[in-house]
């Protein structure tokens, strides 16, 4: 598969691959606010059950 | 674009994004477990791309790491450097063809002229030195006898001959000091003298010299200068439009890539400025054609006048002097009279001082005829020294008689290059130029004189009534650009130059093999150079 890919960078020109760069870039911040964003809902969701008084989470 | 990871990152972000992570079905506590699984499910999904498009990441920079290696252009300084000495070699080819005097073109003139009051006397000791093995270099062995100008300058010299280098020639001259503060001066005054005394001499080297040369250079009287000009433009030119400089500027962030791109803002201001309707792009496939060569010609002609303003009080010097020219004649030839006259009275006083001091036939020794002489001696110098002083002054009004009426700016320019005193006092008398020495002073206004791009120096009659800055704009109004008198004043000529330069820099890279969009690609990769580098040099 990487060598597809490399073949594939390998064929764009300067701008383009410029182009992809930044859109790999910002894909990966993507990826990494995705997983943030999950677990903070969840322990904000979780905060909240408590401070209601709600039931503890099973651990 | 439509590639794998462009598709990758789409199918990613789909995936992701249409996760399901609720259910509808079952208790509150299945819900939960079902959500948490989900966010669990999600999270792998996710972290399992991130390790994807890491690697991703890392192919693209190794790519763009190689890529930037590969597309930098070659730095050619080096091959510069030789060209560039070898312009520098022909134009001390121009000097050595040109009419300027002998001892011009020896650079003794430089050397003598280093010597100031301020020169220390270790200083002191070197220049005579030198000019002693210089002339040796000539082929004329200069003795003690050269050097019996006075008294006080055979007894320095007596000393400095038998020791030079030494710590003797503190003592030595704190000594003769105290008889004859004007030391210096009259050591001064007699380099001169030896200078002019070999005068035949120093021409034969000179011309054999330059016939040595021109022959080694290929050049001759008549073409050396023009061999020096297309080659000097030559040489610019590659220098201008280099590649390598020229994505050094955006590089090494002296230049803005954003300003420059074919949309910036920057850009159309600047191109506007000059537009006879103040806007660029509506002009004409042909008229931008037209304003793109007039603003060519602008950068280089605005370059001439720059550099015309920083020597415009030599000219102003010589066209006052120029009123004056015919009632000089009488008396640079009586003043010449007189120098001949005073220095045959520096002779006699030698002289007599000689015999006071018991040498020669029936002389005796008489201590106190040989002080009232060396008083009168220093007296004789110093009325010498102000002969010379006007001599030298008068000399140059005086050439000015050699101008025809039609001589050009440049004919005017060039004629200051006849006097190496006006040049010395020129050079020394404003602080722009106290940062150079004055060699490199007078090579600098060699270089704006034989400057290749020079285009009204030559062409402006300086003998009649003349405004340079209105036949500038005119010139350029005349080639459909925006140019008035006031942007082009001195005031204002440097902001103006600001923009010619920035347009100028567009056309350079135009006419380059490299593009004002691959430079933009350069800075971008080479940010991630930068940070690729970083890495390794942490790890």
């Amino acid at each position: 598969m990487n060598n597809e890919i490399l073949t594939e960078i390998k064929g764009l020109n300067d701008s383009d691959l410029l182009v992809l760069y930044d859109e790999v870039l910002s894909h990966l911040q993507y990826l990494k606010e995705s997983i943030i964003l999950e677990e903070k809902e969840v322990s904000e969701d979780a905060s909240e059950n408590q401070e209601d008084g709600g039931e503890a989470k099973d651990e | 674009m439509n590639n794998t990871i462009t598709k990758q990152i789409e199918i990613n972000k789909n995936h992701i994004d249409n996760f399901v992570l609720e259910t509808d079905e079952g208790t509150k506590k299945v819900k939960e477990k079902f959500h948490l699984k989900a966010i669990q499910d999600r999270n792998n999904y996710v972290n399992s791309q991130h390790v994807v498009f890491d690697k991703y990441k890392v192919l693209i920079e190794n790519e763009l790491v190689e890529r930037f290696k590969n597309k930098m252009p070659v730095d050619k300084t080096e091959e510069y450097d030789k060209e560039l000495a070898e312009v520098d070699k022909l134009l001390n080819l121009v000097k050595l063809n040109s009419t300027i005097h002998d001892s011009f073109k020896l650079k003794l003139d430089f050397l003598i002229a280093s010597i100031k009051e301020e020169t220390s006397l270790e200083d002191l000791d070197n220049i005579i030195l030198d000019f002693i093995n210089r002339f040796k270099k000539y082929g004329i062995v200069l003795t003690l006898n050269d050097f019996k100008y006075t008294m006080f300058t055979e007894q320095y010299m007596s000393a400095l001959l038998d020791n030079p280098n030494s710590d003797i020639m503190k003592d030595v001259f704190e000594k003769i000091y105290f008889a004859c503060p004007m030391i210096k001066i009259q050591l001064k005054m007699n380099l001169k003298d030896i200078v002019s005394k070999y005068e035949k001499e120093l021409s034969k080297y000179v011309q054999k010299l330059v016939e040595d040369e021109n022959k080694k250079s290929q050049v001759n009287k008549d073409n050396v200068v023009s061999k020096y000009t297309s080659y000097r433009f030559e040489v610019g030119t590659k220098i201008a439009v280099d590649e390598y400089y020229n994505s050094k500027l955006f590089l090494d962030a002296k230049k803005k890539i954003t300003d420059y791109l074919v949309d910036a803002p920057a850009r159309g201001k600047n191109y506007n400025v000059f537009a006879i309707n103040g806007d660029y792009a509506s002009l004409s496939d042909e008229d931008k054609q037209k304003y793109n060569s007039a603003v060519m010609g602008l950068y280089l002609t605005l370059n001439e006048l720059k550099k015309y303003y920083n020597y415009e009080f030599i000219l102003k010097d010589l066209l006052e002097r120029y009123k004056n020219k015919d009632s000089v004649k009488s008396q640079y030839a009586s003043k010449k009279k007189e120098a001949d006259k005073e220095n045959k009275k520096r002779l006699g006083i030698y002289k007599k001082y000689l015999k006071a001091n018991g040498i020669g036939f029936l002389a005796r020794k008489n201590d106190a005829k040989m002080r009232n002489y060396m008083l009168e001696m220093n007296e004789q110098i110093k009325k010498l020294c102000t002969i010379y002083d006007e001599l030298e002054d008068l000399e140059m009004t005086n050439n000015l008689n050699k101008l025809s009426e039609s001589a050009s700016i440049y004919d005017l320019f060039y004629s200051a290059l006849s006097s190496f005193s006006f040049l010395e006092k020129s050079f020394s008398g404003d602080e722009k130029f106290e940062e150079k020495s004055l060699e490199e002073n007078v090579n600098d206004y060699f270089k704006f004189l034989y400057n290749p791009n020079n285009r009204f120096l030559r062409k402006v009659n300086a003998l009649t009534e003349f405004d340079i800055v209105s036949i500038v704009a005119e010139k350029y109004k005349l080639l459909n650009l925006a140019v008035t008198n006031e942007m082009i004043d001195q005031d204002n000529i440097d902001a103006t130059m600001d923009t010619v330069k920035y347009i100028n820099l567009i056309q350079n890279i135009d006419r380059s093999h490299i593009s004002i969009s691959e430079i933009n690609n350069l800075c971008k990769m080479q940010g991630i150079v930068v940070k690729d580098e970083e890495e390794i040099e942490t790890v």
